[in-house]
């Protein structure tokens, strides 16, 4: 069956400028403020990473973003439009999300899981069609997948299993693609690869891409721009290059750590 | 594509469909065999016969009271083992059954009251039974969330809910003196003495259940992802959670109100069905209505059988067969259900 494997997803409407903008966002767990007044414009086109230490509200403000809670004050906005007000399967249709640690019940093949990835385009009466088989054999070709079809999930190694989750997510062709820790857990060579498919997946494609990153060289290398969070406060944004400086990771991470220009670029010296 | 896959995938389609004309033709056949089991026999053709075209006094004895004991134990297996899957799906939760888990028996108790106190309410006796199969539903899920559903802990308060419900059942037939017919056959589980009035109740509720399920199938298999896996797909998690449960435990209430507390049918049944033909429900749903209903005929129908003239409730005859099939899957899969 001629599939043209390389052929780019079908572009996204082009109607108003696309644009993620975060808004005076607060969020609270009872009288425990998480997040104060953090305001943040995702740059459309880009790979945007998080970083910030344990409890700093970076993951509290991915779930914000993912729709799973609901801010208390502030505003996110796509396209204009407070997220609030955008159904989950409207919403689903534009920003993709992979969840950290996910798992699935039961013996369910790679295809299929894949294949869930649709979801927000079916319809009681509107079933998939030979565009959602195009899209999810796309998917799983470029997350090289593919091999793994009909394997159950549960015989899969870590790498492959965030590769499915990620093809999911590709399957669902949106203009936003969202990450909570995409490489945590993994091997250093998974991690390479989920981190090289990902800025691929921008390049070629334009997805703009916002993930949360716990390796600050990571960040550095594979990002175009950082979110930097300390306490629910936005402490620093900008061109990693550019930001990211002993004083900086000090003021992160409570910890001081030697930063080194070689001719490949900049490193942070992690120990 | 591997040029395999489409071979692959009609490979898989044949297997599946061939299950299916095998499990239809052993329905017919058992059918026939649940017709002629007893003192009186009518073969196939004489069967045929005597239904549509002339008047055949043994054939009518058969059609009055055999004929509807055959349907309403095929009907209530199929419910039975739907409820079954559901349950499973909305608790991610192999062996979630209505029986075990006190759905069955919360609908049993509010069968009994409402038989016993408005026995001219007959027609409605199954909503009465529904309303108590939602109270029990609820007290288990209530009782057992703690952030997440446990398998283990749904099963342990799906026991001490059943046991109540039991318990409060025996206490209202004891007070009544136990000689209600109606309270005692809702009781055992047993399919004797059933009319035409009955399949007609019955049919209704089921098919409604039945339908309402054929909308449910791509909600029942995201459920097999994580919640929040299933919300970024624009699917509303509690939505889904909440009608698959309410078709559930209707089917299970309406069974019970019928043919009685039958228990670990909607275990047994989807665990077969899932080693034959998948856990995708639309597939594994029409196969559970199959595989339901020739199960509790075959149990009913062996129940009528193995002590003649003595008869032996279905109800009873499941619990033999199920309860070391449930002991058997606890210790299998010891490692994921215990958490």
């Amino acid at each position: 069956m001629p599939v043209e494997m390389d052929a780019p997803p079908a572009p996204a409407p082009a109607a108003a400028p696309a644009c993620m903008e975060i808004r005076d966002l607060s969020f609270s767990y009872g009288s425990n403020r998480v997040l104060s007044e953090i305001s943040f414009t995702v740059p459309t086109g880009g790979v945007t990473s998080i970083l910030g230490s344990n409890g700093s509200g970076k993951s509290t403000l991915f779930y914000l973003m993912t729709k799973n809670l609901r801010p208390q004050s502030g505003q996110i906005l796509l396209d204009g439009r407070d997220i609030r007000n955008i159904r989950a399967r409207d919403y689903a249709q534009q920003v993709s999300i992979v969840n950290q640690a996910n798992t699935i019940n039961g013996d369910i093949t790679v295809e299929r899981i894949v294949g869930y990835g649709r979801t927000p385009f079916l319809t009681m009466i509107r079933r998939p069609g030979p565009e959602d088989e195009r899209l999810v054999e796309w998917a799983m070709q470029i997350t090289d997948v593919r091999k793994y079809r009909d394997k159950p999930f549960s015989q899969l190694s870590g790498g492959q299993r965030q590769r499915v989750w990620i093809a999911m997510a590709l399957a669902q062709n949106t203009r936003y693609l969202l990450l909570d820790e995409p490489t945590t857990y993994l091997d250093i060579r998974y991690q390479v690869e989920i981190l090289r498919l990902i800025r691929r997946l921008n390049e070629e494609f334009g997805t703009t891409i916002v993930m949360v990153l716990h390796d600050m060289n990571q960040a550095l290398h594979y990002s175009d721009h950082l979110l930097c969070l300390r306490d629910g406060h936005v402490i620093a944004q900008g061109c990693p290059h550019e930001i990211l400086s002993p004083e900086l990771i000090t003021r992160l991470y409570d910890v001081e750590l030697r930063v080194l220009n070689s001719e490949h670029g900049r490193f942070v010296l992690q120990i | 594509m591997t040029p395999a896959a489409p071979a692959r995938r009609r490979t898989a389609a044949l297997r599946t469909t061939l299950l299916f004309a095998a499990l239809l033709a052993a329905l017919i056949v058992l059918f026939f065999i649940a017709v002629n089991v007893g003192s009186l026999q009518v073969g196939p053709l004489q069967l045929i016969r005597g239904l549509f075209i002339a008047y055949d006094p043994l054939v009518s004895t058969v059609f009055d009271l055999r004929i509807p004991r055959v349907i309403i134990a095929a009907l209530a297996g199929a419910a039975l083992a739907i409820s079954g899957v559901l349950l499973q799906a909305v608790m991610k939760n192999p062996i979630a059954d209505p029986g075990v888990i006190g759905v069955s028996s919360g609908a049993a108790f509010a069968a009994v009251i409402a038989t016993a106190t408005f026995p001219l309410l007959y027609f409605f006796t199954p909503l009465f039974a529904f309303a108590g199969g939602l109270l029990a539903f609820a007290l288990v899920y209530g009782l057992s969330w703690n952030g997440g559903l446990s398998p283990l802990r749904i099963i342990l308060v799906g026991v001490a809910i059943n046991a109540m419900f039991t318990g409060l059942t025996s206490v209202f037939t004891s007070y009544s003196g136990g000689n209600l017919s109606g309270v005692a056959a809702i009781v055992d589980g047993n399919i004797a003495m059933k009319t035409w009035g009955d399949v007609n109740t019955l049919f209704w509720y089921v098919l409604i259940g039945l339908v309402a399920c054929g909308f449910l199938t791509r909600r029942a298999n995201l459920l097999a992802l994580e919640d929040k896996t299933m919300r970024s797909l624009g699917v509303s998690v509690n939505k889904s959670r909440l009608l698959l449960s309410f078709v559930a435990v209707l089917l299970a209430s309406i069974a019970t109100a019928i043919v009685g507390v039958i228990g670990f049918l909607g275990l047994i049944v989807p665990h077969i069905a899932r080693l034959l033909v998948g856990s995708d429900h639309r597939v594994l749903i029409p196969f559970c209505i199959a595989l339901g209903a020739f199960t509790l005929l075959l149990a009913d129908t062996l129940g009528r059988t193995i002590a003649a003239p003595y008869e032996i409730a279905s109800g009873v005859l499941m619990a033999v067969a199920g309860g070391p099939f449930f002991i058997f899957l606890l210790r299998r899969d010891r490692g994921s259900y215990a958490s």
